[in-house]
């Protein structure tokens, strides 16, 4: 009698173990993805005498997609394309292209997102990658620092930056 | 007195069983509560999508340019783009997604802005991802009916926007984004007898990113292919 209420209590405290146990799967499985994600498509004019590496820049285009979990990481890519004229006059598309690997949310409302990226000129050099990126955006606009050059700020006419 | 013997041996078996019967029951209970109701962790290994699927876990995100068809000239069009699953995703077929679209058409001509919230998605990983683990296709659908959106006009009123989008590489080379404007309600499979042509194809300059989960990409990433001199 007393073997069968020991095997009882030892059934009773493994269901009660193994159930404590594994109920945190469930609880990793609702917390899925991200904190935050940012979404962006949109243009802009610079004001005067905006200029990178000899360019006078005149406007540009850009296009965001980048989702940041709430340890920093994050993943996406960004696309800014800068138009401008070079010393001659000669009309030069310069591009930046980047790869997404942490982030954060400011208090104003915009991000910092940090990664990897490619520069093109746009005057029939190859593009230079392996370059550090940093890009702030934000509605007012678009900030990128390249292989530790930052680029003019591109104010935002055009189009969205939503961080949500 | 042999009857005694052999209920001797048999009781220690018998408790034994019947502790791992519980055991077994127990490992059953508490499985159950994850995985017989969908719920899904995305930092385990997930098996691979092999079609466009409303349940298959992944995330999508891109940012670039597209050539947009038309006349006299051809457009150039930004986008972003970003699909995930929702806290608490439940694998019923109904592919719940969020995110959002972006997509504006840098000339002046009428209905040039989406924004919209994505409803609904469907994803397929690639059997052979890249080094950096990414790869697929993806199918965002954007809702036109919520508060605060923008879609193109037209009678009868768009409700859906439905994006394409391809990852085929680390570079942006070959990727993909399509858009389509839908008199459909947003769904997980809209009908695309509903839908507009598809306006753009092969990205222009930037890329677009699939993958099973979120978290940092690896920096290696290769060079560019050197952006198109293409003009508006």
């Amino acid at each position: 009698m007393s073997k069968r209420i020991l095997s009882v209590f030892f059934a009773t405290l493994v269901v009660v173990t193994v159930a404590v146990a594994f109920p945190r799967e469930g609880n990793k499985a609702a917390a899925v993805v991200g904190d935050s994600i940012v979404t962006g498509a949109g243009a802009g004019v610079f004001p005067a005498g905006a200029s990178f590496n000899t360019i006078e820049l005149s406007g540009g285009t850009f296009g965001i997609g980048a989702q940041i979990l709430s340890t920093g990481a994050a993943s996406g890519s960004l696309e800014v394309q800068y138009t401008g004229n070079s010393l001659i006059g000669l009309s030069q598309w310069i591009t930046i292209n980047g790869w997404i690997t942490s982030g954060t949310s400011n208090p104003d409302g915009s991000v910092t997102l940090n990664g990897t990226s490619t520069l093109d000129m746009g005057d029939g050099t190859p593009p230079t990658g392996g370059l550090a990126l940093v890009v702030t955006a934000g509605p007012a606009g678009v900030t990128v620092s390249v292989g530790g050059t930052t680029l003019p700020t591109l104010p935002k006419s055009d189009g969205w930056v939503i961080n949500e | 007195m042999r009857q005694h013997r052999l209920v001797k041996r048999i009781t220690p078996w018998r408790t034994l069983c019947s502790i791992a019967a519980v055991v077994v029951v127990a490992f059953g209970a508490a499985l159950s509560s994850s995985d017989a109701q969908g719920r899904v962790d995305p930092s385990a290994q997930q098996s691979t999508g092999t079609t466009l699927s409303p349940d298959t876990l992944g995330i999508a995100t891109g940012g670039g340019t597209v050539k947009v068809t038309a006349v006299p000239v051809d457009i150039i069009s930004s986008f972003g783009i970003n699909g995930k699953r929702p806290a608490g995703f439940v694998q019923n077929g109904t592919g719940a997604a969020v995110g959002r679209i972006n997509y504006s058409k840098h000339a002046q001509v009428a209905s040039r802005h989406v924004n919209v919230p994505v409803a609904f998605m469907q994803v397929e990983l690639s059997t052979n991802p890249t080094p950096n683990g990414t790869g697929g296709k993806a199918q965002l659908i954007g809702d036109c009916t919520q508060a605060n959106v923008e879609c193109p006009s037209s009678a009868p009123a768009f409700q859906s926007v439905l994006v394409y989008v391809e990852d085929n590489s680390d570079t942006g080379a070959s990727d993909m984004f399509q858009i389509q404007f839908c008199t459909d309600a947003p769904s997980a499979s809209p009908n695309p007898l509903t839908c507009t042509a598809a306006e753009g194809g092969n990205i222009r300059t930037g890329q677009i990113q699939i993958r099973a989960t979120g978290g940092g990409g690896s920096p290696q990433v290769p060079t560019h292919v050197s952006a198109p001199r293409l003009r508006p």
